[in-house]
């Protein structure tokens, strides 16, 4: 049976399948940077001394912090991520109190009939739905207020939700919890982790 | 206007290394013994900061020497201050623990 040169095949092989992952406008460099690394490395590796299965299993270790690398440029995407589901979480809340108001008869009759609370929690869901839209924009245009707005929508929503869901007057379901809520949460601990990832370098 | 930001320790390292003549990502994590994980991401946000920046080598020279031409980061004169400026936080840190040891075994 022939038996094949040692290369670092496994290597490039996953880089330049990370490389797919990795935005167009760099991936070129991207992929360029790891391969000459990689490569220069294995020539080198007379110098170190290393046998041909001890220098794979080094590449190999190092290759797989190469995910890492990809991970961090995903950053626009996390940021256009976070906008589309603003705009998407708002919107649902906000059809959802706008219908309890407008179809429900709430906003016609709605504090003469005693629901007063119910009344207020779907006013104070639009008013959430749009703090998400706005926050969307925000985190969209780079606005200074943006944490505050994040904040702000994201502590409200859990609130909102929770309170909604809770018994006696439960105008809210356990879907709308998990939504509302958890990304209200979700919302908050990632715009957080971006902030002071950027914070320290 | 440029955001302040604070160096991390593995910043830190990563700048001490470039400014050591360290240039190459493989080489960084040599002598620093952090990750790839590590090094790459922190080469990406100390770049996007204008605290080091890079460039690619020369590909003739490369070519000479039969391999593929590196891409080399640099320390920029900002990367330099906040280097000097982490450099004296954690050697003030180290005077700070020197002192209340001393205090506390006294």
């Amino acid at each position: 049976m022939k038996s094949e040169a040692p290369s670092p095949r496994i290597s490039l092989g996953i880089i330049r399948a990370l490389s797919l992952l990795v935005p167009i406008r760099t991936r070129r460099d991207w992929r360029r940077e790891w391969e000459a690394e990689v490569i220069n490395r294995w020539l080198q590796r007379e110098k170190w001394k290393q046998s041909n299965l001890r220098m794979q299993s080094d590449l190999l270790m190092r290759t797989g912090g190469a995910l890492c690398d990809v991970l961090w440029f995903q950053e626009k995407r996390a940021e256009l991520m976070l906008v589309m589901l603003n705009m998407l979480v708002g919107g649902m809340t906000g059809f959802g109190a706008l219908q309890e108001l407008l179809a429900g008869g709430l906003f016609a009759g709605g504090l003469r009939d005693g629901k007063a609370g119910t009344f207020l929690l779907s006013l104070a869901a639009v008013f959430i739905s749009l703090l998400f839209i706005v926050s969307g924009v925000a985190v969209l245009r780079h606005w200074r207020t943006v944490r505050s707005l994040i904040m702000t929508t994201g502590l409200l929503s859990i609130l909102l939700h929770v309170y909604g869901a809770l018994t006696p007057h439960r105008t809210m379901g356990y879907v709308a919890l998990m939504v509302g809520a958890g990304y209200g949460l979700l919302m908050l601990l990632t715009f957080e982790w971006q902030r002071r990832r950027d914070l320290f370098v | 206007m440029d955001k302040k930001v604070s160096l991390s320790f593995s910043g830190t390292a990563i700048l001490q290394a470039v400014a050591h003549n360290y240039h190459y990502g493989f080489d960084i994590m040599d002598v620093t013994g952090l990750p790839s994980g590590t090094v790459y991401p922190a080469l990406r946000r100390l770049e996007k900061a204008k605290l080091i920046e890079s460039k690619w080598e020369d590909e003739a020279a490369a070519h000479r020497e039969q391999r593929p031409a590196r891409r080399y980061y640099k320390l920029t004169a900002t990367g330099r201050a906040a280097l000097q400026e982490a450099i004296g936080r954690y050697r003030r840190l180290e005077g700070t623990l020197v002192k209340k040891t001393r205090a506390s075994t006294a």
